[in-house]
């Protein structure tokens, strides 16, 4: 399902003493079933834009097209409920949404919201659950008995019960341990091969790198750049003039090349460059 | 939360802004028990002018001491309509069916809403002018005499400064878990009885959790740093009581004791 | 070398035969930068927490300078200690950056005629300065962590502990941190111990305590335990990026020694090539 933004902008509070202009004509077209991540700082509008894709926040001007709901600035609210079930937002830290007493409650609450009968809810939460990684037995438990990455990984199942077309995740492995990061970047990369929209925000280069297709990097409100991922990295010095570090792999690459080796700079895997730099000696 | 402005500080540099907290609280203090003497219109003319003098000396827009007027506004209306349908006192006005309006009502009314206005104006002005934190430093020196009766002056300020750095935090959050869970599919403004107590509840048990799990870090924080609410410790803030201070209290004790005589005389 | 931190036998139980800490032993020398390393639920933000009495051992003992942590002791050793804990929010206890840097000295019972002057030090010395007025709410939790950081150091503290201190922070954020505790460990020999999951950040410190399940399972010098791959994995950690490389070049046949050290990797090979 393809994302188009056409000139959006957003101001928050506007005519107050607090307004805030949060992005500013923001055009972009996402492609159905790719996987992308969306990079810049704090503050550059990031979390801003992700929330206009299920119309948590509507534009203040220009207008939003998810398949066939178009988003605009006098959209009334009752027309965008289908696109919280189509775009699946996973916030920051989503373990602070869980509040059932079971974990089999908190992951149909959502499937239920949209209508979907008891059974057939308590059908999907099994699957979802499975999903993430967590066997029947956690069904009737309660999610505040379960460790940090568990509760995360609960949550995920909540919004993925709904079965969303769009699945966007804000920054899912912050305060993960490298394990847990990875265990969930496969869980995504498993939902993006079944056909399905991922975007991610990361902070991360190294998994957007390994992970990702496509790269939105936002400054200031403002969409600098849409490329792939292999076009992205070799623009060293934007990315330093935005100090977005390198992958550790390339930045590796980029200071043998500075001393006499000739390296393709968009090797990705680490037996590859091995193999590179052992043809190099 | 966005566009809210009771309570808000805005940060200006004015005379107001620069009188000592302790002077605030109390002109405010005085003034709001002055409020309550009915000195007639020309008390409140009185009191209304020195308001607005307050209101241009803070160098606070119109506008935004309107917009904090607003979220009282449905209250306001709330009180003025049934003060006008109860009160039955001097001659009736006019009637309709069982409604009967009588002057003494009319009159009752325009007090309370001269009064109410004159209230929420004062103390935006308080609000809007004095940093959280001088606020509290001030309500901990006008507390100390009670000390000697045991109060714990020192720990409500504490907690009233520690709620005070948090409401922002604590706003944000709630927010986020608003947003959380209707992109889960709640609907906080629509539903029947049940739907809305099951979204309250989503919302509340989070944030509950997430506020407990706030206190017990910033509890080891304090801890760590050597905090320790019985022992002695100096304080960062001084305040400082100038001469502008003593002249602006003389100015508010004149108003009030105006006021005050007027209600007695009249 | 002084050992300024020593832990014998603690032993800790949230729950009644739950050991978080199990009878684990070590010492830190003054003015090295150790770090304890262990995936999430190792039990390792349980040590930060003991060492600074703000969970009460069952047994064992725990000496900071000398001084064996006691009720009688805990206001000493905290003073000794400065904690940066996981989260940027919740350790920010002042109104405004100013505020929150007083609060430690307010502790202290400093004359406050001579904060000011001792808050513009250490907002200087953590770069942030121009934002003493600042509410929280408009940093970001990398400025957080330095504002926490300068709090701390305002209590001259000689060791500071790092709780997952940078685990929450955006790579920029990460990057400003850990500069600034490698400049503070070697100009100000203040001893640094480094509670994370980051096997880079262990590859760069001068001794590593691999933990699991509340037992020590290993400890030495970086270069020792950080090139034990089967361990590491074991323990759902990850293999620095120079060991991957140099020891995916001895396979193919070329004579290099086992690195963890990108840095020195790279020299390494470099040299290499030049040779060619």
């Amino acid at each position: 399902m393809s994302i188009t933004f056409k000139e959006v902008e957003h101001i928050y509070s506007e005519n107050t003493p607090f307004s805030y202009h949060a992005l500013k004509g923001v055009n972009l077209n996402i492609k159905t079933g790719s996987m992308t991540a969306l990079i810049g700082h704090t503050g550059s509008g990031k979390s801003t834009l992700i929330q206009h894709i299920n119309a948590l926040l509507l534009p203040t001007s220009g207008e939003i097209q998810i398949e066939d709901i178009m988003i605009t600035a006098t959209n009334k609210p009752e027309t965008l409920k289908p696109l919280r079930k189509k775009a699946g937002l996973v916030f920051q830290f989503p373990e602070y949404q869980l509040f059932e007493e079971t974990i089999l409650k908190d992951i149909i609450f959502g499937p239920k919201n949209f209508g979907i009968s008891e059974d057939d809810a308590r059908n999907i939460a099994k699957e979802t659950l499975n999903l993430v990684g967590l066997n029947e037995s956690y069904l009737e438990k309660s999610p505040f008995d379960l460790s940090g990455g568990q509760k995360r990984r609960v949550a995920i199942a909540g919004i993925l019960a709904m079965n969303p077309d769009i699945l966007i995740l804000d920054e899912p492995t912050a305060g993960l341990d490298p394990q847990g990061a990875k265990e969930m970047l496969n869980l995504f990369k498993r939902i993006n091969k079944t056909g399905k929209t991922v975007i991610i925000v990361s902070h991360d280069m190294n998994q957007v790198l390994e992970y990702c297709d496509d790269v939105i990097v936002m400054r200031n409100g403002r969409v600098e750049r849409h490329e792939t991922v292999d076009q992205i990295f070799k623009e060293t010095e934007y990315l330093s003039s935005l100090s977005i570090d390198l992958p550790t792999i390339t930045s590796f690459i980029l200071q043998l090349n500075e001393q006499g080796f000739d390296i393709d700079s968009s090797i990705k895997n680490v037996n590859q460059l091995i193999k590179e730099i052992g043809g190099q000696l | 939360m966005n566009g809210m402005m009771l309570g808000r500080y805005i940060p200006l540099n004015s005379f107001i802004h620069k009188l000592d907290p302790r002077l605030k609280i109390g002109a405010l203090l005085l003034l709001l028990i002055s409020v309550f003497f009915d000195a007639g219109f020309i008390g409140y003319g009185i009191l209304g002018i020195f308001v607005i003098t307050l209101v241009l000396l803070s160098k606070i827009k119109i506008s935004q001491i309107l917009k904090s007027i607003k979220p009282m506004l449905f209250m306001m209306i709330f009180l003025m309509f049934f003060n006008l349908l109860f009160i039955q006192k001097g001659t009736l006005l006019f009637s309709l069916g069982f409604l009967h309006i009588y002057d003494q009502a009319l009159l009752q009314t325009a007090y309370i809403f001269i009064r109410l206005i004159l209230i929420i104006i004062m103390t935006t002005v308080l609000t809007a002018t004095t940093k959280p934190l001088d606020l509290t430093l001030g309500i901990e020196h006008l507390l100390t005499p009670f000390k000697r009766i045991g109060f714990p002056t020192h720990e409500v300020a504490m907690m009233i400064s520690i709620a005070l750095r948090f409401i922002p935090t604590l706003l944000e959050e709630t927010q986020r878990i608003m947003k959380a869970q209707a992109s889960r599919g709640v609907e906080f403004s629509e539903g029947s009885l049940k739907e809305k107590i099951m979204s309250i509840v989503s919302l509340i048990i989070p944030l509950f959790i997430s506020a407990f799990q706030r206190a017990e870090d910033l509890a080891n924080a304090m801890e760590s740093r050597n905090y320790n609410p019985e022992a002695k410790r100096t304080r960062y803030k001084q305040l400082i009581w100038k001469f502008s201070d003593t002249v602006s209290f003389i100015c508010v004790i004149s108003v009030c004791t105006c006021i005050i005589t007027l209600s007695i005389v009249l | 070398m002084e050992k300024i931190i020593e832990v014998k036998d603690l032993l800790f139980e949230y729950e009644e035969g739950l050991k978080t800490i199990n009878q684990i032993s070590f010492c830190i020398e003054k003015g090295t930068y150790t770090t304890i390393l262990g995936h999430n639920g190792s039990g390792k933000s349980t040590i930060a927490k003991l060492l600074i009495g703000l969970l009460g051992k069952q047994s064992g003992e725990i000496w900071v300078g000398g001084v064996p942590l006691n009720e009688e002791t805990l206001n000493e050793i905290r003073s000794q200690i400065g904690i940066v804990f996981q989260n940027p929010d919740n350790q920010f206890i002042g109104a405004t950056v100013r505020d929150d840097i007083a609060f430690g000295l307010e502790n202290m019972c400093v004359d406050p005629n001579e904060m000011d002057e001792i808050i513009n030090e250490y907002a200087t010395k953590v770069d942030m300065l121009e934002f003493l007025d600042h509410e929280p709410t408009k940093l970001s939790g990398g400025q957080k962590q330095r504002v926490a950081i300068a709090g701390i150091l305002a209590m001259s503290p000689s060791i500071i502990i790092l709780d997952e201190a940078t685990s929450m922070l955006d790579p920029k954020g990460k990057t400003e941190i850990n500069n600034l505790v490698h400049q503070l460990n070697k100009e100000k020999n203040i001893t640094i111990l480094s509670i994370t999951h980051d096997i880079e950040e262990a590859a760069l410190s001068d001794y590593v305590i691999l933990l699991n399940n509340g037992e020590i399972i290993d400890q030495g010098k970086p270069e020792k335990v950080l090139k034990n791959k089967e361990q590491l994995e074991s323990l759902s950690l990850d293999v620095p990026f120079a060991y991957k490389i140099s020891e995916g070049l001895k396979k193919q046949g070329i004579q290099i020694e086992t690195y963890i050290n990108q840095e020195k990797l790279v020299k390494k090979l470099c040299q290499l090539h030049s040779k060619k």
